[in-house]
């Protein structure tokens, strides 16, 4: 089975520090087979800036239950560095999934970066 | 006994594996935009397709050391979207160790008409599924 077709966007995940932070950027389909990079990208950034950590969710085309995981998990991991998690959700499927398992109740969620 | 997904548009046996999950979805989502879903339809394909391969993947064979094969059969046929997820593991059941949250299941439920989970022929579990092709017949994911 040829799994490449159009809405086969490489999977990149970017990490950056800045002033307030540390942002990460997730692109492509996040999903059981890629949630582990993200996890794995940012444990390779593991000198933990402080500042809250602000996930970036506007260039992801799909995500389903495991990304929802994973956002719960690095939410956890967060508080108990005394950080606060925030999600850049963007349009879409995406942030209906957060809003359908009830993310926005738990994790500090906003539409765009100039929200932050 | 006779192998439902006998002539449909696919059959597909992969490895039970984390990079089967976006191959199936992938596939199975094809399917369904060329047969014309769009929007709310194809997106709740894509979801319940992904959530139900990577819970053959999580649990299946959790009791093996390595992984076993996912049967995946897929067909149109008037305006459904027919899709059949099978393994050949241990079976659904309360599992205290998930490392999932429970999300899979409610997710599949809010996306298709139609939904059967059983065991399987093979012994493990079979998850059948129906979705409407048509936007305005299928719930809007809210």
């Amino acid at each position: 089975m040829n799994g490449a077709g159009e809405d086969d966007v490489p999977f990149v995940v970017e990490v950056a520090d800045d002033q307030g932070g540390t942002s990460v950027t997730i692109s492509g389909e996040l999903d059981l087979s890629t949630a582990p990079a993200v996890v794995a990208t940012i444990d390779g950034r593991a000198d933990a800036s402080g500042g809250r950590l602000v996930v970036d969710l506007r260039d992801v085309s799909f995500m389903d239950s495991a990304g929802v995981r994973l956002l719960m998990n690095l939410d956890l991991r967060a508080r108990s560095e005394g950080r606060e998690l925030v999600i850049v959700r963007g349009p879409g499927p995406v942030a209906d999934l957060l809003d359908i398992c009830g993310i926005p109740g738990r994790i500090r969620t906003v539409g765009d970066v100039a929200e932050l | 006994m006779t192998d439902p997904t006998t002539g449909w548009a696919m059959r597909e046996t992969l490895p039970a594996i984390p990079r089967s999950v976006p191959l199936v979805r992938r596939a199975v989502a094809r399917l369904a935009a060329d047969a014309g879903a769009t929007g709310a339809a194809l997106e709740g394909v894509r979801l319940a397709v992904s959530e139900a391969m990577s819970n053959v993947v999580v649990h299946a064979y959790r009791d093996r050391d390595e992984p076993g094969p996912v049967h995946v059969g897929a067909t149109v046929t008037g305006d459904r979207l027919l899709v059949r997820i099978c393994d050949e593991g241990c079976g659904m059941g309360p599992r205290l160790d998930s490392p999932g949250l429970g999300l899979g299941l409610p997710l599949i439920a809010r996306s298709v008409d139609a939904l059967d989970v059983h065991h399987g022929d093979a012994g493990g579990t079979e998850i059948r599924m129906a979705f409407s092709l048509s936007a305005f017949s299928t719930k809007s994911g809210r």
